[in-house]
């Protein structure tokens, strides 16, 4: 009973977080939320029993990828003087896809065996077994997002860093 | 023949080639510091490449056939091999070549001498002779090709070698483009043969074993390639205009690599052509070799004289293969390599000595009428030209002669004794026969012999080029090809083939015709002084005929003014009827005809306002696109 | 409505409301958020079915998602600098080098 009135909460949490990134218009909002809507999105896979899917989930997106955010926006806004704010456009089109998607996706949901599927607890070490399974089946995969990782790295610092030969100006 | 000579001939060839390539890649590499060693570097690797080429072509001799390959790649269980086959033809090929080659580098390091691209000249030069020594090893139709290109690259990079001029650019460029329509057709043959047969082996029997028609086809295409290669009657524009390289590159095209490789590639494939298409060469060859003779009548540009005979030339030796004289079209060709190589050579010296001299002033010094009297002054260019020059008329005791006379007696019999389009080729033979010394001694006449028509205190063209000169001029002797100066039965037994008995009549009848034009085409220049210069120039004939035109012209306009005026009405009639006509004419081309036309193109237009309105260049409309795609994507797979 | 049923439609309004955020913000980094937001959904979906069945699969699959949607947001966010020193707008509308000039 607890579990679930603490999953709604994430849910409505999250859901808040989407419509005020999709309706407001200033940038670094849209960016705290953002946050708010991957921590509470960490929380719901704690509940799914993936602790190290959950843990990773608040390293990298929280403490990662949002803080690159946040730097982006500061870099490429700020110059330019002027506030965050950022326009939208295309609306109705969007909706309009969107919103058929949506209906596409819970029709095929309804009509699926997927629901029927009953929950068989998963027990014992979790993460213990993530680790064995990544260094054993998974061990391929593994290595090859480490050179992708790598490889990232260095790209984006390439792209990112302004040689004399490679600036525009 | 045992494994170890086979092993030994193998990497004789690979020598050969190899070489030619070496010497290009250290030129290339060479600093410009140090780019006085280039022409050194690639003469010596030259000569090492002739002398391994001569030991190459004993071994082989006559009886042997050598052929070597090696798989490159398998295409659907078809395979590609990298193969070599040397038999006589393609050894003695590549004798020539190298020879040729050879001479032409040593004779470029002084002609060359000023030059500041001297490397990459080398270079170039040296990439060309590997290119052509390639293309006659090859086996493999395929690789044949890719040689045939590198062959039609390096001319392009050598004939636009002052890259400041730009004629010489042009001219470098016209040519790339002309062999290039003959490479399309050389592709299509290819394609055409492996579809059928699945091989491009020349000594694979499959080859031809293919439908008559299709066979034909190939044929004809193949020989579009060669059209263009060896500057035959529709494509031969070329030839001219690469004039503007140096000259010593024109005497390595037009002797032995260029222009040769298209005949050679005619021997080389001989069994693919069939009947018809033999007919289509030797008409070919027949229209080639007049219009070149013709051509080079009226020139007064030394190197140009020497460019249409060279059409002229490739042209007999064409129509020699088309009809029925094979081995004295291949003879010829030799020959041709030998004596041509010294004519150009020659008058590179001529040009070489006339532009130290007259650097400052503006004469054009390849304008024979600039020239006359350097007999005494360039006498050992002055020696060798005029052997040269012997064996391009067919003089005898040249080794123009030999083949001359081998290709006009095989051709008469060709002919047979009935009238048949076959004569008409065979007077071509005998036309050229006659034209030939005409416009060469016209051209001796004019360098060497007339009134100097300048002052010059000339010189005689360095040592280092005048040993080519002269190893070219006894090269076009005789003795070198046969014993006896009058038929051919070879020390040299190249073409293994029994050779036709020599017709007595002929032979006579030739030298008696080579003879009689060079006394009269001699004669007739030597009278010529200024009163009488006009009636050997053509623009004088041609101007009496226009006047005769215009006269006649005159007259014929006086008599149909006068009957003008009886068909006056009856014109009047013809005229209200046709305004009619064209006026019911226009009223439809405006409102049917345009009407329908600008519907069509309104509707094209609007069709392209709406795909316009959707490709905004915005990434986010293309995702939206995209994604509504996906979404009636998956409503139609699912439901 | 089951916890599960909930959370499978949960994750396809998340799927939708970042495409929607994907496609109508001008704001490049916003964008990007919206990308972010999609491939969350992907792995809410994954942790689920990880939920159901017996096995580490749809975590570890999950897990691997994040190190490519990791990668993504560095390499993007690095092409965003970049375009912005070269047009100085990370604005989407402005960057249209795809349509054709006239």
């Amino acid at each position: 009973m607890m579990q679930e009135v603490i999953l709604y909460l994430f849910i409505g949490f999250s859901i808040m977080s989407v419509l005020v990134i999709l309706l407001n218009r200033n940038v670094f909002y849209s960016a705290l939320a953002l946050l708010t809507c991957l921590i509470s999105l960490s929380g719901i896979y704690g509940l799914l029993q993936a602790e190290f899917l959950a843990v990773t989930q608040l390293l990298i997106y929280a403490g990662g990828v949002l803080v690159l955010m946040i730097f982006g926006i500061m870099l490429t806004n700020r110059i330019a003087g002027k506030s965050f704010e950022s326009k939208s456009h295309n609306w109705i089109p969007g909706i309009l896809v969107t919103t058929s998607l949506l209906v596409v996706l819970v029709i095929t949901f309804q009509n699926s065996s997927i629901k029927a599927t009953q929950n068989e607890l998963n027990t014992g070490n979790h993460i213990r077994n993530v680790g064995i399974e990544l260094m054993s089946t998974y061990a391929a995969p593994f290595e090859v997002s480490g050179v992708l990782l790598l490889v990232c790295l260095i790209g984006a610092a390439l792209t990112a860093s302004s040689f004399k030969k490679s600036s525009h100006e | 023949m045992t494994t170890a000579a086979n092993s030994y001939i193998l990497w004789l060839t690979l020598a050969v080639l190899g070489l030619p390539l070496m010497a290009s890649l250290s030129c290339f590499s060479i600093k410009q510091k140090v780019g006085w060693l280039a022409p050194l570097l690639s003469s010596i690797l030259l000569l090492i490449a002739s002398i391994l080429a001569s030991i190459l072509f004993f071994q082989i001799g006559s009886e042997y056939e050598v052929s070597f390959s090696w798989v490159w790649f398998n295409l659907n269980q078809k395979e590609i091999a990298l193969s070599i086959l040397l038999d006589s033809k393609a050894s003695i090929m590549m004798l020539i070549v190298t020879i040729v080659s050879f001479l032409v580098h040593v004779y470029s390091i002084g002609y060359m001498a000023e030059d500041y691209h001297q490397a990459r000249y080398f270079g170039m030069l040296a990439f060309f002779t590997f290119a052509m020594i390639g293309l006659v090893m090859g086996s493999n139709l395929l690789i044949i090709f890719i040689f045939w290109e590198l062959v039609g690259v390096s001319s392009y990079r050598l004939i636009a070698h002052d890259q400041e001029k730009e004629t010489a650019i042009k001219a470098a460029t016209k040519a790339f483009l002309l062999n290039k329509i003959g490479d399309i057709g050389f592709l299509i043959g290819l394609i055409i043969l492996w579809s059928w047969s699945g091989t491009l082996e020349v000594a694979d029997p499959n080859l031809i074993s293919i439908p008559p028609f299709w066979l034909a086809t190939a044929g004809v295409c193949m020989f579009i390639g060669v059209i263009s290669k060896s500057a035959q009657f529709p494509l031969f524009n070329w030839l001219p205009d690469a004039m503007e390289g140096p000259t010593p590159v024109s005497a390595l095209i037009h002797a032995a690599t260029m222009v040769a490789a298209g005949a050679y590639l005619l021997v080389r494939i001989a069994i693919l052509f069939t009947e018809d298409v033999l007919i289509l060469i030797a008409i070919t060859g027949a229209i080639t070799t007049l219009a070149g003779a013709v051509g080079a009548l009226f020139q007064f540009d030394i190197k140009k004289i020497l460019a249409y005979s060279t059409i002229s030339q490739l042209g007999l030796i064409v129509m020699a293969m088309g009809g029925g004289a094979v081995q004295g079209g291949y003879f010829h060709l030799l020959h041709h390599a030998f004596f041509k190589a010294g004519l150009f050579l020659g008058a590179g010296a001529i040009i070489h000595a006339l532009h130290q001299v007259n650097q400052q002033s503006n004469m054009d010094v390849q304008d024979i009428r600039n020239m006359g009297g350097l007999r005494k002054k360039l006498p050992i260019t002055f020696i060798s030209f005029m052997i040269c020059a012997a064996a391009l008329s067919g003089i005898p005791f040249t080794s123009g002669y030999v083949s001359k006379e081998f290709i006009l007696t095989q051709m008469t019999m060709w002919a047979g004794n009935e009238f048949s389009w076959r004569w008409i080729v065979m007077s071509c033979t005998w036309a050229v026969t006659f034209l030939t010394p005409i416009y060469t001694f016209r051209l001796v006449w004019f360098i060497f012999y007339r009134k100097p028509q300048h002052e010059h205190n000339i010189e005689e063209v360095p040592i280092i080029m005048r040993i080519p000169l002269i190893v070219l001029a006894v090269g076009s002797l005789a003795m070198l090809s046969s014993l006896s100066p009058f038929h051919i039965s070879s020390v040299i037994n190249v073409l293994q083939q029994s050779y036709p008995s020599t017709n007595t009549i002929i032979s006579f009848v030739s030298i008696a015709l080579i003879l009689i034009s060079s006394a009269a085409a001699f004669y007739i220049y030597k009278n010529q002084d200024a009163k009488n210069q006009k009636l050997v120039t053509p623009q004088y004939y041609l101007d009496a005929v226009s006047n005769y035109f215009s006269l006649l012209t005159l007259k014929l306009s006086e008599a149909t003014r006068w009957f003008d005026k009886r068909i006056d009405f009856l014109i009047h009639g013809i005229s209200y009827f046709q305004i009619t006509v064209a006026h019911i004419t226009g009223w439809a081309d405006r409102y049917l005809v345009d009407g329908v036309v600008d519907g069509i193109a309104y509707s094209a237009k609007g069709v392209g306002a709406v795909t316009r309105s959707l490709a905004n260049g915005k990434i986010q409309s293309y995702l939206l696109w995209a994604m509504a795609g996906l979404v009636i994507f998956i409503v139609w797979i699912l439901y | 409505m089951s916890k599960q049923e909930l959370l499978f439609f949960f994750s396809a309004f998340l799927f939708c409301s970042g495409l929607l955020i994907a496609v109508t913000k001008k704001n490049a980094i916003v964008v990007l958020m919206g990308i972010e937001l999609m491939l969350n959904a992907a792995n809410l979906n994954l942790a689920l079915f990880n939920f159901q069945k017996r096995g580490m699969d749809g975590q570890l699959l999950a897990l691997f998602i994040i190190i490519v949607a990791v990668c993504e947001a560095a390499v993007g966010i690095a092409i965003i600098l970049k375009s912005y020193h070269f047009y100085h707008s990370s604005v989407l509308d402005q960057i249209s080098d795809l349509k054709e000039k006239n």
